[in-house]
């Protein structure tokens, strides 16, 4: 039998549990695992060896709890069928085994107070993924969300090898609830918080932050997020860790097209610490400490000049490896100044939960795409994989296979608005996608697509792209389409070529859909051009009589052809033997009409997010100029509010492309494109999404608030064009709107003051895309980057600067210097817990010198 | 009445604290080992040790002077200027928390850089003065609270404590000889006047 001795109560490291008074839960559940009930089926044979104060040891009981005070408790041996090792562990500084929690038997173990022998406190950890199959199923939710701190009181083994590693929770502090002591009750499967809890344990950190949750047949109700704050991160820790997998438009993506999805590690420092070298190490410690932890980076957390010395965003790469940061993988943080790492340190697991799926969809709209950009094949390159990241993304798949994107793989070519013959329309379904992990991919396999006509209900036309004559050309057909929809702005959709797919018919498929961009109608299967065509008397070039010349901006996509040519292009792609026809002067004219700065199709853009936990989080609005006004009808209405909370315009539209999810109680929807006209002026100040008889379903406030200044680095060759100054200087948002189509070619740094809206749109020419090109040292605090910081993050260490602020008037200055000298030699109690800077125990001397370090102005001086 | 000399003193005490960074000494150098009752007189506590212009330097201390109250009447303390190198002022504290126990502590507000660059190796922490009240010989033995280097890391410190021996004064006290000479001089006189009768 192997026997594992799980210790408890040792906080050695700084020692800092070592003098406070704390009790420990050690829960020894026990039973079959063949029975049903959620204790029995998840735990086993446990026994459990007490030690309290010199008593003899003491056993106690399976499905008993042991209550041991900080003062009197010695150790706790357990012993687990089947093991064969025996591990001791003893309550403070003097017997440590820092080897202890990567024993054979307990590796990967995640329970609670552990000590890591290493000069830290806690390894505290999140239960498993919560989902139906785990164990934690009935127990409770735990997102990582907020600080970080100990994100749950309880800790259970992995289950590895059809076994549970390790049979034990551990309790630090139960909570309080409501004045009555349930320290033991919510462990238990017969009791339960009652609804209405509210935080417990003030000086123990441990807070609950939603209430309720199970029936009495402990079946959730509600998860129970509960969130531990213990005094570790009110330590001298004043730098905070995240690690995002938000969606970032940093760098390499000239153009606000599609919001690649990346990791990046943020580490952020307080003021006073801005000369200070932070040093960030992230440790995978998935495998256990049997093997050697794989440092992801050490980074050494100096700003560059321009750069917030505050704030350093590590985006992933190939060599600091962030992006294998995986969800429902663990990891240590170590936080250190100067040459330690002893300062801080967090185990935190990443969790999936309240991952957010999040985009930005691109229009291409002449100011944004320009015909040097077309021909730019690494940004073609670039773009296209952005895209493919994108769909990725709208079209989720797991690694288990498809079954995950059903209903989300919908992509179709609805009809074209105003076309008589209802625009042919290209439905890939999800059976016709496929997902290459190892190109890491999305592929639609074109041989599969169905070519529908009138199927206009599909809400999922979401993907816009670009067509790139020189990229197609060079790398084979993609899955072009044309999306043409009443709704929609005219746009072309581009996948990645398919394999099944040969380059023939390319160039046609392309015109093709870049003609329904334009406004022209398809037409009826192999047509030639005919008397439908008309042809001028003395060119004999087609004048089609239903392109739509006005949206196409007088664009005639059929000049130069002649009805004894070949198949109109225009025409079904039922014929690829066929040859289409497709004039040089046709491409460039697309080309032309794609650089055209003038009547774009008009449109408002409303893009939502999709959350796993179906709320719905609108995020973002882009505007263009102009509007396509044809859709005043419709259960839904976008309007527009001032300042004053007035409407300014109201847009009916049709709710085609708003859809509802049974059982929800609001709207539900990936992302709604809807042609709107109106400007989002400045008067605007909140854009409501109303539905009638029902009111407002949701909002948002489509400004971009600046809140500080920040400086938007213009890298060298990029060659972005130049702005007005006193455009910049008068604190005008729109500045990066306002840089093309200016000659500028230096590096320089644009200060945005005000409030605004940004309307992101550059120019690549000549930029060096494997360069940064366009950077936000993020202390603009975008509200839609903040939505996605915030929802987005895997998990965040985070020592904030509170620490030393005892008064808790915003600083830490003298006066929190004399409270902490009242508590001096002293032993930490729950008051003066957070004052125990470095965890050893005492308040001390030591304690104040470290306060000095972190007084927000100089020698601890007052305000 | 037996001396004691201040190098045969106590020895050493090895004070080990938590993740001890460097050794340093502590001792106390009274001006005097040998002083008479109502006589005052200074002791210095001193810290050697520590680098000069190096880390570690010396942040924070908080010591316990403990001594004979019956002997020594304490009567002030003036306090270094090393844990305050501008002379910006520091955050200092003397307390008596019981009847022959002096509890002193410093805190430099300087920066961490500042001490390490700029302190010296060996200074003055404090100097007590006291007054010598009785006769005998005080032990006077430090015990340290906190020692703290300039990130407030503690650090290990040998204690060298001292003691003063008190004698009593060999004047007498010139009240008590005015008397017995008038004593002496109505006896003589006495003895003159009762000569004159007799």
């Amino acid at each position: 039998m192997i026997r594992i001795i799980i210790f408890c109560g040792s906080l050695l490291l700084s020692g800092f549990i070592y003098a406070k008074s704390f009790n420990l839960y050690l829960y020894i559940p026990s039973g079959s695992t063949a029975s049903t009930s959620f204790f029995e089926r998840n735990i086993f044979y446990t026994r459990c060896d007490v030690q309290i104060g010199e008593d003899e040891e003491t056993r106690f009981p399976a499905n008993s709890f042991i209550n041991v005070t900080s003062s009197e408790f010695k150790k706790i041996y357990c012993e687990f069928p089947g093991r064969d090792t025996t591990y001791e562990f003893k309550y403070g500084r003097d017997v440590i085994n820092p080897d202890f929690w990567a024993g054979t038997n307990i590796k990967n173990s995640e329970f609670g107070l552990l000590f890591d022998g290493t000069g830290n406190p806690f390894r505290f950890d999140s239960p498993h993924v919560y989902s139906e199959s785990s164990p934690y199923y009935g127990w409770w939710d735990t997102p990582v969300s907020g600080s970080f701190g100990f994100s749950t009181h309880s800790y259970w083994g992995p289950y590895i090898n059809d076994a549970w590693q390790i049979p034990a929770a551990i309790l630090l502090k139960p909570a309080k609830i409501r004045g009555t002591e349930r320290s033991r009750g919510y462990i238990t499967s017969a009791s339960y918080i009652p609804e209405g809890a509210e935080a417990a344990l003030l000086n123990g950190r441990f807070y609950f932050y939603e209430q309720n949750y199970r029936d009495d047949n402990s079946k959730i109700i509600k998860p129970l997020r509960l969130s531990g704050y213990y005094s570790f991160d009110e330590k001298l820790s004043p730098v905070k860790v995240r690690v995002t997998q938000a969606v970032f438009q940093e760098g390499d993506d000239p153009i606000r097209l599609v919001h690649m999805r990346t990791t990046a590690v943020i580490v952020d420092k307080t003021e006073n610490l801005s000369n200070k070298q932070a040093t960030v190490k992230i440790l995978d410690i998935t495998t256990g400490t049997e093997n050697p932890p794989i440092i992801f980076q050490t980074t050494e957390v100096n700003a560059k000049p321009g750069e917030n010395p505050l704030q350093k965003i590590f985006y992933c790469n190939e060599s600091n490896k962030f992006c294998n940061l995986n969800k429902d993988k663990k990891y240590e943080i170590l936080i250190g100044f100067g040459d330690g790492f002893s300062e801080i340190s967090k185990t935190v697991t990443v969790k999936e939960t309240n991952m957010l799926e999040l985009f930005f969809v691109p229009i291409i709209t002449p100011d944004r795409i320009q015909e040097s950009i077309l021909r730019d094949k690494p940004f073609i390159e670039l773009y296209v994989a952005n895209a493919n990241r994108f769909i990725q993304q709208v079209y989720p798949l797991s690694d288990k296979g498809l079954t995950l994107v059903s209903k989300y793989s919908d992509v179709r070519h609805p009809e074209s608005v105003k076309d008589p013959i209802k625009g042919s329309e290209t439905y890939c379904d999800y059976k016709s996608w496929f997902f290459d992990r190892s190109a890491d991919v999305f592929i639609c396999d074109i041989s599969k697509v169905d070519r529908l006509k009138n199927k206009t209900k599909s809400v999922f036309q979401r993907g816009i792209g670009l067509v790139n004559p020189f990229y197609f050309e060079n790398l084979g057909l993609g899955n072009v389409t044309g999306i043409r929809n009443k709704n929609y702005k005219s746009a072309l959709v581009e996948f990645i070529p398919s394999e099944t797919t040969g380059t023939a018919g390319l160039t046609v498929v392309t015109a093709h859909e870049l003609g329904h961009t334009f406004g022209l109608p398809g037409v009826k299967n192999n047509i030639n051009f005919n008397e439908e065509y008309n042809q001028d008397p003395d060119t004999k070039e087609v004048i089609s009589s239903r392109a739509d010349l006005v949206k196409a901006n007088g664009f005639n996509v059929y000049s130069g052809a002649f009805k004894t040519d070949k198949i109109n292009f225009m025409s079904d792609a039922s014929y690829p033997s066929s040859s289409y026809w497709v004039s040089n002067t046709t491409w460039v004219k697309l080309q032309e009409n794609l650089s055209l700065e003038k009547d774009d199709p008009k449109l408002i853009y409303v893009t939502f997010m999709l959350t796993k936990t179906d709320k719905v989080y609108p995020m973002h609005w882009h505007t263009m100029d102009g509007f396509d006004s044809e859709h005043d009808k419709g259960v839904y209405e976008i309007v527009t509010i001032d300042a004053g909370g007035n409407d300014i315009e109201s847009y009916k539209f049709d709710p085609e492309f708003v859809w509802e999810v049974e059982g929800a109680d609001n709207i539900i929807t990936d992302k709604t494109v809807i042609s709107k006209n109106i400007l989002l002026s400045d008067d605007v100040r909140l854009i409501e999404i109303r539905k009638k008889n029902v009111g407002s379903i949701f909002s948002v406030n489509p400004e971009v608030k600046i809140l500080e200044d920040y400086s938007v680095e213009i890298i060298e060759q990029c060659n972005i064009n130049t702005y007005q100054k006193s455009i910049i200087e008068s604190g005008i948002h729109s500045i990066v709107a306002n840089i093309i189509n200016k000659s500028f070619n230096k590096k320089d740094l644009i200060k945005l003051r005000e409030i605004g809206t940004i309307y992101a749109s550059l120019n690549s020419k000549d930029c060096d895309l494997s360069s940064s090109y366009f950077r936000t040292p993020q202390e603009i605090s975008l509200s839609v980057f903040e939505q996605l910081d915030r929802l987005n993050k895997i998990f965040e260490a985070d020592y904030s600067a509170h620490v030393g602020d005892f008064d808790k008037d915003g600083d830490v200055d003298q006066n929190d210097l004399n409270i902490l000298m009242t508590s001096r030699n002293k032993p930490v109690n729950e008051e003066n817990n957070s004052m125990d800077l470095d965890g050893d125990g005492m308040i001390t001397g030591l304690d104040a010198r470290k306060l000095t370090q972190i007084c927000t102005r100089a020698r601890c001086a007052f305000n | 009445m037996k001396l004691k000399m201040l190098s045969a003193l106590t020895g050493f005490l090895l004070f080990n604290l938590s993740f001890p960074i460097s050794a340093a000494t502590i001792y106390l150098e009274p001006s005097k080992n040998n002083v008479l009752v109502n006589e005052l007189f200074t002791l210095d506590l001193k810290a050697s040790g520590l680098k000069t212009a190096a880390s570690p330097s010396l942040s924070i201390y908080d010591l316990d002077l403990a001594f004979d109250p019956t002997l020594l009447d304490f009567k002030n303390i003036t306090f270094g200027d090393q844990l305050d190198l501008f002379g910006l002022g520091s955050f200092q504290s003397t307390r008596t928390p019981s009847f022959g126990l002096i509890n002193i502590f410093e805190l430099s507000f300087d920066l961490a850089e500042d001490l390490d660059n700029l302190q010296l190796g060996e200074f003055n922490i404090a100097q007590f003065t006291f007054t010598a009240i009785g006769t005998g010989s005080s032990d006077l033995l430090l015990s340290v609270n906190a020692l703290g280097d300039s990130s407030g890391q503690p650090i290990s410190a040998d204690i060298v404590n001292s003691s003063i021996n008190i004698s009593p004064s060999a004047v007498p006290l010139p009240g008590t000889l005015s008397l017995m000479i008038s004593g002496l001089i109505g006896i003589f006189l006495l003895r003159f006047k009762n000569n004159l009768l007799n």
